[in-house]
């Protein structure tokens, strides 16, 4: 562009009008926000419940969320791919930090005996939370350029590229959240071009390959799968140790019955079954206590709404950067939705993971904002030029 | 586009679509699992959920109580306050954690994450001795308000500290075996503390209201160390008895003027018996709190603090006096809650007098002399030294109820305490002698014998035989009469009374060649046939052993002695011995009785053959239902001419039972009790040899031979009554002659009846107490022929 010199002010009206014109205001983005706004509100009112104290804070983190979601929308596409291999690196680094040995407590702070968190004073992150973000963003970057995926070496490294994050937040531990990375990665291969045979393949080898994994596990990462499969064969010998959370989280959701107890009979409920996390991992089942069937069929209507809008934008998306983020944010939180859901319903073993937009959690709720931002601005996008080609720029 | 970017994006639509394909499906399973939980299983699982919100409490019963016959109460429960101490406070641990918590608060949170270990633990041990001080002056209270020696306290702190402590490291050591046999490496097990680590300990039973409240303030106000904790516990108000005992009715060796104070330990011990506070696992097998059904018992046993029978009636009536627990169900959302009363047992009701019974261990106690060797008793020449103690049994019975009036028996385990070591082993304070030691009869069975044979129409009631000196013609070394003996002169009763005797003859005699030959006319199976009817070889259902019947009775509680069954009988009569059947009938040989089966034998008699066994408590419903019936048939003559003959006993200057002779050959009475007619039957049965531990080495050294238990079993009524009220039968296990040892044992009996008004009009009542057990030195023990001045 020939550089005029301009007042600020003509400066500012005219960045106004090039952005303007560079976007489109209809667009499938406002199904995931709307879903995230829905979602939100469930989450305060589902935490309402047993904590009132915590609810107002979560609103309040909402509010912080939306704002994020603003800014996540203002930088251009091109500006994002750029911001990707960067900040893949410094997550990296971050990552490294928690777990290095000799960091004072009051940078990060343990909980519960995991490092996974790092705290600022006035608020704390999870560096797992930019991880997910960066991982997401890095593939999509390496992946937009290849073609074709015939070859193996393309979809090695782009597992490659997940397996230091997944790795280094494994052994935090946080076993849920490293399960997360995984399938991300692997719809982005397929929506990226990768033969599906390999992905089948992958899919296929790391199933058969798991249960060998248990001997590797944690003592009590194995007693919750041992509560689990005694659960599901219907032995209630664990129920009142290392199943206790499970036992009394699936108490508490069939306790809900077609339209749940309400409010104040729930509150009884989930406190004197002294349900453990009953305001972050285990809010579904207090979701289910309080609405009942409705309320669990109605906060997976929501999350679908959120997912499929997503894959809508990526379906929709012109070019394939934007495909590729589009799917990997899909697939984190339906991964996440279903893995929550399934181990509050005890067909999964208990592992940490919490119900994006609905738990507790400040960080997790402002992270999953940006990414719906994020989904929003790849969304809105007209596409210009020669970035309408879809070829590399 | 390029043709390659279209056919790529449309590829990639399809396959965006079939991950959606794939949400959907899996949002589908996780719907219908949903389903499952909600609408399936809703109703239970919402059951689940609300059963959470109601808590109960078990409310524990009370005990019934046991009682004598005249309302006294032998056992009660009594509500009482404990002092427990929190194991923290025990072993350190809450002194170190509060030392840490003030060290941290002082140093301040930013201060301390930096400190390394060791300065901390510098920090942390500063503050030690400050809360230590605090803990002891905790603990300087407690031991003060419950009255328990700071020293005594310790130790007992000590004890629960070594126990918990064990047990802990067992539990452990099972629990890593486990852990690393499913695999688990040993750096990485982590084991928890033990329930006993977390809770508090009972170190003090029962103390006072003012002490109880005074010490829960304190646990207040440094919480974490004491607690009071609301218990019951069995008490025993006659455990033990200060007897006021005449000691111008003893025999003249023992006489004095005046009284003195006895203490008798354990009086109804051995009856009443005693309870435990634990469930054990046959109690938790014959009757759970937890039934397998999963439904709940409320009286049932559980591993909860109880109180169960241990030994003794309280054992024998488990069922009965135990009670039922209630429950407090409160719900916690509404706070409503819902109570049941608990149930309290029933209570039980004995025929005993816990005042004679009282009266009859003093007697029985060696400290009043009457059961020490002592040298009137024997000619001079006793296996066993002047002094040493004796064990003995008295029983009085009603004659016309079958009631139990006493049941003593000396040791008891009250008494062990006061025993050497040597003495406790030989006489063996846990036995009750009354229902549950068996003796040879002896002389004691003469007038029974008699009395069957004529029933049995074996005998005519005018039977005059012959005192010939031995039995068997030819035999003179075998089934003699007692006074066909080098020391009485080789006399015979025959020579003695000129001619053959009547049956009161031979009885006040105690002649054997009379009763050989009765019990030769009889026959062995008749005679043992006769010695069953009288209650012999069996239990009697008196409620010793509970309501149980005879084929559940064994013989815990009460003996049923021994009687040859009918495949000895047989065995006798293929070996065609004519000694054993012949030696039954004077009561040596293949029998032996319980002093309350002798009483009862007596009482039948008495009664004419009329059977009404001895029983111990009053409602007819605690007794078992299979008690015999019926009457033997015994002819009244025969009753009369029996009665005659143990009459003259005792008041004819030839009967055996008449008086006692000493040394110097001096005689005195053996009964002086005005208004009162005493019929009797002395017996001394050979005992088998004493087995002694001479040097306390724990193996027999030295075997006593030539000893004989002392009988005498007799009635007793009003000069005046036709028919006797009571039946009393005493042995004193190797005391010797029958007349001598055990004939003045039993003239204090009928004193004791006369006391307790049971017989004559009415006397001026004896002061009896339930008292605390004195300290200091014991009686002084009196033995003949010493005069020691009375007791102050």
């Amino acid at each position: 562009m020939a550089g005029q010199s301009l007042s600020p002010l003509g400066e500012g009206v005219a960045l106004a009008r090039r952005v303007a014109g560079s976007v489109s205001w209809l667009h499938t983005g406002w199904i995931p926000m709307a879903a995230a706004m829905l979602l939100s509100a469930l989450g305060v009112m589902a935490i309402d419940t047993t904590e009132p104290g915590l609810a107002r804070k979560q609103a309040i983190f909402a509010v912080l969320g939306v704002i994020a979601a603003a800014a996540a929308c203002l930088p251009r596409t091109r500006t994002i791919r750029r911001v990707a291999w960067p900040l893949y690196w410094i997550s990296l680094a971050l990552l490294l930090f928690v777990l290095v040995p000799g960091v004072p407590e009051w940078l990060v702070r343990p909980k519960n005996g995991a490092r996974r968190w790092i705290s600022l004073g006035l608020f704390e992150f999870q560096p797992s939370e930019i991880a997910k973000l960066a991982t997401v963003l890095a593939v999509a970057q390496w992946l937009r350029a290849r073609e074709s995926l015939s070859r193996l070496g393309g979809f090695v490294i782009s597992l490659l590229l997940a397996l230091p994050p997944m790795f280094l937040i494994l052994i935090e531990p946080d076993l849920g959240t490293s399960l997360l990375f995984m399938p991300a990665v692997l719809a982005m291969l397929l929506a990226a071009g990768a033969r599906k045979y390999h992905v089948v393949l992958l899919v296929a080898g790391s199933l058969a390959v798991a249960p060998l994994a248990y001997p590797v596990l944690k003592p009590h990462q194995r007693d919750r799968v041992d509560a689990m499969l005694a659960q599901l064969r219907g032995d209630a010998r664990y129920s009142r140790d290392i199943g206790f959370q499970a036992d009394r989280a699936m108490t508490l959701v069939g306790s809900g019955g077609l339209t749940g107890v309400g409010q104040e009979k729930a509150r009884s409920l989930v406190r004197l079954n002294r349900l453990p996390e009953d305001h972050n991992d285990m809010i579904f089942a207090v979701i289910c206590c309080r609405w009942g069937f409705l309320g669990g069929v109605a906060t997976w209507m929501l999350g679908m709404l959120y997912g499929l809008g997503a894959l809508a934008v990526g379906m929709l998306a012109r070019e394939p950067f934007a495909r590729l983020v589009a799917t990997g944010v899909a697939t984190l939180f339906l991964t996440q939705l279903c893995i929550n859901t399934g181990m509050t319903l005890g067909v999964l073993p208990i592992t940490g993971v919490t119900l994006p937009f609905v738990s507790y959690g400040g960080s997790s709720l402002v992270a999953m904002w940006i990414l719906t931002g994020l989904l929003f601005n790849l969304a809105m996008r007209r596409p210009r030029g020669v970035e309408r080609l879809g070829v590399v720029a | 586009m390029s043709a390659i970017t279209n056919a790529v994006a449309l590829q990639a639509r399809r396959r965006l679509g079939l991950l959606a394909a794939l949400a959907m499906v899996a949002v589908g399973a996780l719907t219908l699992r949903l389903w499952m939980l909600t609408v399936w299983r809703g109703e239970e699982l919402r059951e689940t959920a609300e059963r959470r919100l109601d808590r109960s409490v078990w409310i524990p019963s009370v005990r019934g109580s046991i009682l004598d016959r005249r309302g006294r109460v032998l056992a009660r429960d009594v509500p009482s306050w404990d002092v427990a101490v929190d194991y923290e406070a025990i072993d350190g641990s809450w002194v170190r954690e509060r030392a840490e918590r003030q060290a941290r608060r002082d140093l301040g949170r930013s201060l301390w994450s930096r400190l390394p270990r060791e300065a901390r633990q510098a920090a942390v041990q500063a503050r030690l001795p400050a809360w230590q001080a605090q803990l002891d002056a905790v603990l300087d209270r407690v031991a003060d308000l419950a009255q328990v020696p700071r020293s005594e306290l310790n130790q007992r702190l000590e004890r629960v500290r070594t126990q918990v402590q064990r047990r802990a490291e067992r539990t452990w050591e099972r629990q890593r075996a486990a852990r690393m046999a499913a695999g688990e490496s040993a750096a990485s097990i982590r084991l928890d503390p033990i329930r006993e680590q977390q809770m508090s300990h009972v170190v003090v039973h029962g103390v006072p209201d003012g002490a109880a409240f005074a010490l829960r303030r304190l646990g207040d106000e440094q919480p974490g160390t004491v607690e009071i904790v609301d218990a019951t516990h069995r008490e025993h108000p006659w455990e033990g008895a200060d007897v006021l005992m005449d000691l111008d009715t003893l025999p003249q060796a023992l006489r004095r003027r005046g009284t003195v104070t006895l203490r008798a330990d354990g009086v109804l011990d051995h009856v009443v018996g005693s309870v435990r506070d634990e469930a054990w696992s046959e109690d938790l097998v014959r009757r759970p709190f937890s039934r397998t059904d999963g439904t709940v018992d409320p009286g049932g046993y559980g591993p909860t603090p109880d109180t169960i029978g241990a030994r003794g009636l309280e054992s024998a009536y488990e069922d009965r006096l135990r009670g039922t627990r209630g429950r407090l169900d409160t719900n916690l959302e509404t706070g409503v809650s819902n109570r049941v009363d608990p149930q309290p047992g029933k209570d039980l009701r004995l025929t005993i007098d816990a005042a004679l019974q009282a009266r009859v261990q003093a007697i029985l106690n060696p400290r009043l002399g009457l059961t020490r060797v002592q040298p009137w008793q024997h000619g001079g020449n006793y296996p066993l030294p002047d002094g040493t103690k004796l064990a003995s049994a008295a029983v009085v019975l009603d004659v016309e109820t079958g009631e139990i009036l006493a049941l003593g028996s000396w040791p008891t385990p009250g008494d062990a305490a006061e025993l050497t070591d040597d003495d406790r082993r030989r006489l063996t304070p846990g036995l009750d002698r009354a229902a549950q030691a068996v003796y040879p009869p002896g002389s004691i069975v003469k007038p029974l014998v008699y009395a069957g044979a004529v029933a049995r129409g074996k005998l005519s009631v005018d039977a005059a035989i012959a005192c010939e000196g031995h039995f068997f013609p030819g035999h003179t070394d075998r089934a003699r009469c007692w006074i066909w003996r080098p020391q009485y002169g080789m006399t015979t009763h025959s020579a003695q009374c000129g001619g053959a005797l009547d049956v009161e003859a031979a009885i006040s005699r105690s002649c054997n060649i009379y009763f050989y030959t009765v019990a030769q006319r009889l026959g062995l199976e008749g005679l043992v046939a006769w010695y069953r009817d009288l209650g012999l070889g069996q239990t009697l259902g008196t409620g010793l052993q509970g309501p149980r019947i005879a084929s559940e009775r064994g013989e815990v509680g009460e003996s049923g002695g021994i009687l040859p069954g009918a495949a000895q009988v047989e065995a006798l009569q293929a070996r065609r011995d004519a000694f054993t059947p012949v030696i039954m009938g004077i009561g040596q040989g293949p029998i032996a009785w319980t002093p309350l089966q002798a009483a009862n034998a007596y009482a039948t008699l008495a009664r004419g053959g009329r059977i009404r066994d001895p029983r111990i408590v009053q409602d007819d419903a605690a007794l078992p239902p299979d008690r015999r019936d019926g009457s033997l048939g015994v002819p009244p003559r025969a009753v009369q001419r029996a009665l005659e003959g143990l009459r003259q006993s005792v008041e004819a200057r030839h009967g055996t039972a008449h008086h006692v002779r000493h040394g110097d050959g001096s005689t005195e009475p053996i009964f002086r009790v005005p208004g009162v007619r005493v019929w009797g039957k002395t017996g001394t049965a050979q005992a088998p040899p004493l087995r002694l531990d001479q040097d306390g080495d724990g193996r027999d050294d030295r075997t006593v031979g030539g000893l004989d238990h002392a009988w005498f079993v007799g009635l007793a009524g009003d000069r005046g009554d036709s028919v006797p009220r009571y039946a009393i039968a005493v042995v004193v296990e190797h005391g010797g002659s029958g007349g001598k040892t055990a004939g003045p044992v039993a003239e204090q009996v009928v004193h004791a009846l006369l006391d307790e008004g049971y017989l004559g009009p009415d006397r001026q009542e004896r002061r009896v107490a339930a008292s605390a057990p004195r300290e200091g030195p014991v009686d002084a023990p009196m033995t003949a022929p010493d005069v020691e001045s009375p007791e102050g």
